[in-house]
């Protein structure tokens, strides 16, 4: 299984050494350039914190006022007639749209991750840390994501609701 | 092994190409591995700077490479406390 009458193909192999490996780099530096642009913070409208606690979350809007609450998850019994059974909650975050946010997302005990993958935003929930993530939405609705880090028994049953009025 | 490198590369110089960007490729990482360990906030290695996540300058860059924000130039938002 050796190749003993083809040998010493020298200009060809350098060819598709070289030929792939720029290729590559052509792609790979402008990707690394969309990665550090979405890192950057474009000057947001508000702030919102977010807190993660065994099993719900607290929001906090402090910067016009106090406005701190609690978003449970509805127990099945309370749902109404078009409830999403382990989506909706009491209290959803209701955001302006076109407004440029900033979540500031942080754990109260253990980890956590909020989440809302229709935005395209996942954050980890760290005890001691805070964490940071901006976001603009576009389209008024409402928006659902749950609870991405194991938390412990109730980790499948503390949903995030935003609620994006225009 | 740098001895190895070398003379494959004088039997069969197409493989020259080969080891450029292999090597590239791999001191690249190596060094960004130990910039991160070495200067990242989040990381700590010295008794006496226990908390360097809190001790960071408004006006100084830590991320690798700063697209559109500047941040020398960046205005102070919050009050002295």
């Amino acid at each position: 299984l050796t190749n003993t009458s083809i040998s010493d193909a020298q200009e060809m192999e350098t060819i598709w050494t070289i030929l792939p490996a720029i290729i590559l780099i052509l792609i790979a530096l402008p990707s690394l350039r969309i990665l550090y642009l979405t890192d950057e913070i474009n000057d947001p409208s508000f702030t919102i914190k977010s807190i993660g606690h065994q099993w719900y979350w607290t929001y906090e809007y402090t910067d016009y006022g106090g406005l701190i609450f609690n978003s449970y998850m509805l127990p099945p019994l309370f749902l109404e007639p078009g409830d999403l059974r382990l989506l909706d909650v009491d209290n959803r975050v209701v955001l302006p749209v076109e407004a440029p946010v900033r979540m500031m997302i942080t754990s109260q005990d253990v980890l956590h991750s909020w989440t809302v993958p229709s935005l395209g935003l996942k954050t980890d929930a760290i005890p001691g840390r805070l964490n940071q993530t901006t976001f603009t939405a576009t389209r008024p609705g409402v928006y659902y994501g749950q609870c991405s880090e194991i938390c412990g028994a109730n980790h499948s049953f503390m949903p995030i609701v935003l609620e994006l009025i225009p | 092994m740098l001895c190895q490198i070398l003379g494959q590369a004088k039997k069969h110089p197409s493989l020259i190409p080969l080891f450029v960007f292999i090597g590239t490729g791999a001191s690249g990482a190596t060094l960004y591995l130990l910039r991160l360990a070495l200067f990242n906030p989040d990381v700590c290695w010295d008794r006496n700077n226990p908390e360097p996540w809190n001790k960071l300058g408004p006006n100084d860059q830590y991320k690798f490479y700063s697209v559109n924000v500047d941040y020398s130039k960046l205005k102070k938002e919050c009050p002295d406390f």
